[in-house]
């Protein structure tokens, strides 16, 4: 009996379970990479520069993925990548969900001329080119890790506000609201008790699949040489690096482009396993 | 009787649609919900309000409650008129007047928990401590017949008839001095039904509420209320007691609903109504009923007729009913 | 003795949910003789529509497990039909009016297209003959207007059109057995009224066998020649009208009857039957009614009543039947 219901419910959940298994290998790594690694991310080794990985020719088990154009252990620096993708990517992601959630709200609850200047920033957001956008704030605020996270929230709050705003409109016309407006509730309490629960859900869907998204934009803005910067790595300056070396080291590039594939496809299948279990009609 | 009726409405008028373009033309049609309502509610009583579906009484209760905009008209409550008011003063004159919901499934929040639907009126309108609060919300939970355990539930958890209570007990926690009921019974099982009706009787006894008793179900409302108003097509065509309305109903469109109902006794007939509601955006010029009307005249179809007492509580609005010098 | 027209013989229906099975109907055996009105009677949760959907299998496969000893209409066996033959039943034998015409009926198809395709299927009625004989269906529905009504949109109609039209629809292909689920629940009153007196004449002038699903008890009352009192998943009670509403006898079908409004007689106090119905996926020894009978013996909650003959012909099932006295 608890054999079976053990696997209907690792049948039911295996979408989200492989996601969520690997984001938690990402986090491990990022949270214990000075444990994990067997290199410092920075130690240059001038005798061991491009090195394959241990299953090809020439490679050995001292560097399991092989080093890089300055000999520095890809696998080290792929763990410690793990650490600025991470909480940029969590950052950005609770940024962007703040402040698209809020611009969502309003401009669903309110209506009329909020609703209409909102959308309008909304619209104008998404015709800009975002990489561009990002590049002249980056070039003019400087670099670093604040604002890097601000500019990848930038590229993500959209996503937020069209989602919230959808939902909060058909939420604030269910009858429990008008119910609450009856009561006399105030509509500052409205939208903290009454929408906004109900509309969290939503929220939270669209939060993993940015968190992918925002991997990824942060990957693209330090393989543009406008990321973090500093001495620990990213997969983005990773892919940066990796570049000219495409033809005669691929696992320069491929080790980082890997684990930003893996952990942004752990995002999306975390975010489809909530959507699924949102939607009451699968639940039944 | 001396005492203020509750609520007075005059001229009760209430228009959806009709946006103007910036031209000044009219871009969406007119549809006239209520048309031209003179009602009172008197303190203590249980006013039913029946009709079919498009007679305009659930915007009556929105209306009456302020929920929705009113286009023409004048509404006094307790005396003071209330058709303008606005912003906080409407928000905090709202503990006095509460709506229960038609659909037990849906005017409940479902992230909220029984007890915070309950303690929101409490919390909203008055400073009380959160164990005062609890007290009440506890007591409030027995008196609607559910056992005080639910209180850490979800809405989710419960039956519509569970859940139709919590509605119920929601709107009179704060004791107020008028609650509209908006077809409170119709989504419920019959044998339910007979046991909301019971919660509402004992209620208003324990808390001396007055209802407006929104129904569809004639046949129900003659037990519980005091008296009832019949509507059609936005207008009430006749109200009394419900004694006087279910022995001498004047109006025919009030016999038609009286005929129409379903009967377990095999003796009854029943009689039917023929044609259709018209439709709101163009009602029948002078009586809206005569295009259906078995005792159509002339005059039924040039002339609206006027609100015409009968006697005792009791009027009607048509041309059959003689303006009566004495009551009888 | 005239073969049924429709037997059912130890019908279970269980559905399968997150959290347990549903036995949404247990052991029904019901049978309705041709040309004969049964009324089918409970509230939410006693497996009346479910029961009547199984018939014509209209429920979703992968979640429902049906299984009966017997389902037989008009001679032909329904269990273990394929698709094609149960659409072959479907129409000229047994025909299903649903409760909500709005949402049973295709939004995207006008009336007459949804009238005639039963008719050429089955049928194989030309265009104009099919056409010409649904002009004449929706007059005989009280359509007024029927042969510009015939190429209108349901949303271009009321309520109580869209419900005609269904019964048209129900009737284009001759059937025996019409099956009414809740037809009225949505309607006002006066149209309620209106569409049993159509169904009545209709029936009467085809001898069709009627099976209505309602849980307004007054409403069955004129129409049907024998009721069937439903509660959680079983019949309690299967007698004629004349001798259902002169007194019942199970328990639960008496409180029923002494909730139902009564226009006849408004301003008599009515006590309502105490407690809930039960939780569907928990299923009692004994008679699930028993916790809120008055009538119960410490019998009742340890064994199951069995439907029973009484004296009078009346199939009950319970321990301590109210009796005619």
């Amino acid at each position: 009996m608890r054999v079976s219901a053990l696997r209907m419910f690792l049948g039911r959940h295996t979408i989200g379970l492989i996601g969520l298994a690997i984001l938690a290998t990402a986090a491990t790594a990022a949270i214990f990479a000075p444990w994990i690694a067997p290199y410092s991310p920075t130690k240059v080794d001038l005798l061991a520069r491009l090195v394959p990985p241990f299953w090809v020719e020439g490679g050995s088990l001292k560097h399991i993925l092989g080093t890089d154009n300055l000999g520095r252990d890809i696998l080290s620096r792929v763990i410690h990548g793990a650490q600025i993708s991470l909480a940029v990517g969590g950052g950005a992601v609770v940024l962007g969900a703040i402040i698209g959630s809020l611009v969502g709200l309003f401009a669903g609850y309110f209506g009329g001329m909020v609703d209409a200047a909102l959308s309008f920033l909304i619209n104008v957001q998404l015709s800009f080119p975002f990489t561009l956008l990002a590049i002249f704030l980056l070039a003019t605020f400087g670099g670093g890790f604040l604002s890097v996270v601000v500019v990848v929230a930038l590229a993500t709050w959209v996503n937020y506000a069209r989602v919230v705003r959808g939902q909060v409109m058909s939420v604030k016309n269910q009858e429990y609201v008008e119910a609450a407006r009856s009561v006399g509730v105030p509509t500052r309490r409205i939208l903290w008790r009454y929408i906004l629960p109900n509309v969290l859900s939503s929220i939270i869907v669209v939060a993993s699949f940015s968190m992918a998204q925002a991997i990824l934009t942060e990957a693209a803005l330090s393989f543009l040489g406008v990321g973090i910067g500093g001495a620990t790595p990213s997969w983005g300056t990773m892919l940066n690096d990796g570049r000219n070396y495409l033809q005669n080291a691929w696992w320069m590039t491929a080790m980082p482009g890997i684990a930003t594939a893996l952990t942004v496809l752990a995002g999306n299948l975390c975010g489809d396993w909530l959507q699924d279990r949102a939607d009451p009609r699968f639940r039944k | 009787m001396t005492t203020a009726p509750i609520i007075r409405a005059e001229g009760l008028t209430v228009e959806f649609g009709g946006r103007r373009s910036l031209l000044g033309r009219q871009t969406a049609p007119v549809v006239q919900a209520l048309s031209n309502i003179d009602i009172t509610v008197e303190t203590g009583e249980t006013l039913a309000v029946v009709g079919e579906s498009g007679c305009g009484k659930s915007t009556l209760g929105r209306a009456l409650l302020r929920s929705t905009p009113i286009t023409r008209g004048r509404i006094a409550f307790k005396g003071q008129d209330i058709t303008t008011m606005e912003g906080e003063a409407l928000r905090s004159a709202r503990r006095h007047f509460q709506m229960i919901f038609q659909d037990p499934y849906a005017s409940l929040n479902p992230k909220m928990k029984i007890f915070d639907t309950l303690a929101e009126p409490l919390r909203v309108h008055t400073d009380e401590s959160s164990a005062a609060i609890r007290t009440r919300v506890l007591d409030m939970l027995e008196a609607a017949g559910l056992d005080r355990s639910f209180a850490e539930r979800y809405p989710h958890e419960f039956s519509g008839g569970q859940r139709q209570r919590v509605a119920i007990a929601r709107a009179a926690i704060l004791r107020p001095d008028f609650i509209v009921a908006d077809e409170p019974l119709s989504a419920l099982d019959v044998s339910l039904q007979l046991q909301i009706l019971k919660l509402f009787a004992s209620l208003k006894q324990q808390f001396s509420l007055t209802y407006l008793f929104i129904s569809h179900d004639l046949a129900r409302v003659f037990g519980f209320a005091d008296r009832i108003a019949v509507m059609y097509l936005g207008k009430v065509v006749e109200i009394g007691s419900a004694r006087e309305i279910y022995h001498a109903p004047a109006h025919p469109y009030t016999r038609a609903l009286i005929a129409a109902a379903p009967s377990p006794d095999p003796e009854r007939k029943t009689g039917t109504l023929g044609g259709e509601i018209p439709s709101p955006l163009n009602p029948p010029k002078g009586c809206r009923f005569h295009t259906r009307c078995p005792m159509a005249m002339d005059v039924c179809s040039t002339l609206e007729p006027q609100m015409t007492s009968i006697g005792g509580q009791h009027s009607a609005a048509c041309h059959w009913v003689a303006p009566q010098p004495t009551a009888v | 003795m005239s073969s049924a027209m429709l037997e059912v013989k130890g019908l279970n229906v269980s559905f399968q949910t997150g959290d347990g099975a549903v036995h949404a109907v247990r052991d029904l055996s019901l049978t309705v003789a041709p040309g004969e009105i049964v009324g089918l009677v409970g509230e939410s949760g006693s497996g009346k529509s479910v029961t009547m959907m199984s018939v014509v299998r209209l429920l979703d496969r992968r979640r429902t497990e049906i299984r009966a000893e017997k389902m037989v209409v008009d001679g032909r066996s329904l269990l273990e039909l394929g698709r094609r033959d149960l659409e072959s039943v479907r129409g000229p034998i047994v025909s299903y009016i649903f409760q909500d015409p709005l949402t049973a009926l295709n939004p995207l198809l006008t009336v007459g297209r949804q009238i005639t395709e039963g008719m050429r299927r089955h049928k194989g009625m030309s265009r104009s003959s099919a056409r010409a004989r649904a002009i004449d269906l929706l007059r005989r529905v009280g359509i007024p207007a029927p042969e510009t009504r015939i190429d209108q949109l349901p949303h271009q109609m009321s309520g109580g059109m869209r419900q005609r039209v269904m019964i048209a629809i129900a009737l284009a292909a001759d059937p025996k057995l019409l099956i009414a689920d809740e037809p009225t629940t949505a309607l006002d009153v006066t149209v309620q009224a209106e569409i049993v007196k159509l169904v009545q004449s209709i029936q009467r002038e085809r001898g069709m066998a009627m099976v209505w699903v309602t849980h307004d008890l007054a409403l069955l009352a004129k129409l049907a020649d024998r009721v069937v009192v439903m509660y959680a998943g079983r019949i309690v009670e299967d007698a004629t009208a004349e001798q259902l509403y002169a007194q019942p006898s199970h328990p639960y079908a008496a409180g029923l009857l002494a909730s139902t409004s009564r226009i006849d007689d408004p301003f008599t106090e009515q006590d309502p039957i105490p407690g809930t119905p039960p939780n569907p996926k928990i299923v009692s020894p004994g008679c699930s009614f028993a916790p809120r009978c008055s009538r119960a013996q410490p019998r009742c909650e340890a064994e199951l009543p069995e439907l029973h003959i009484t004296d009078d012909g009346r199939r009950v099932a319970c321990f301590n039947p109210i009796m005619r006295t």
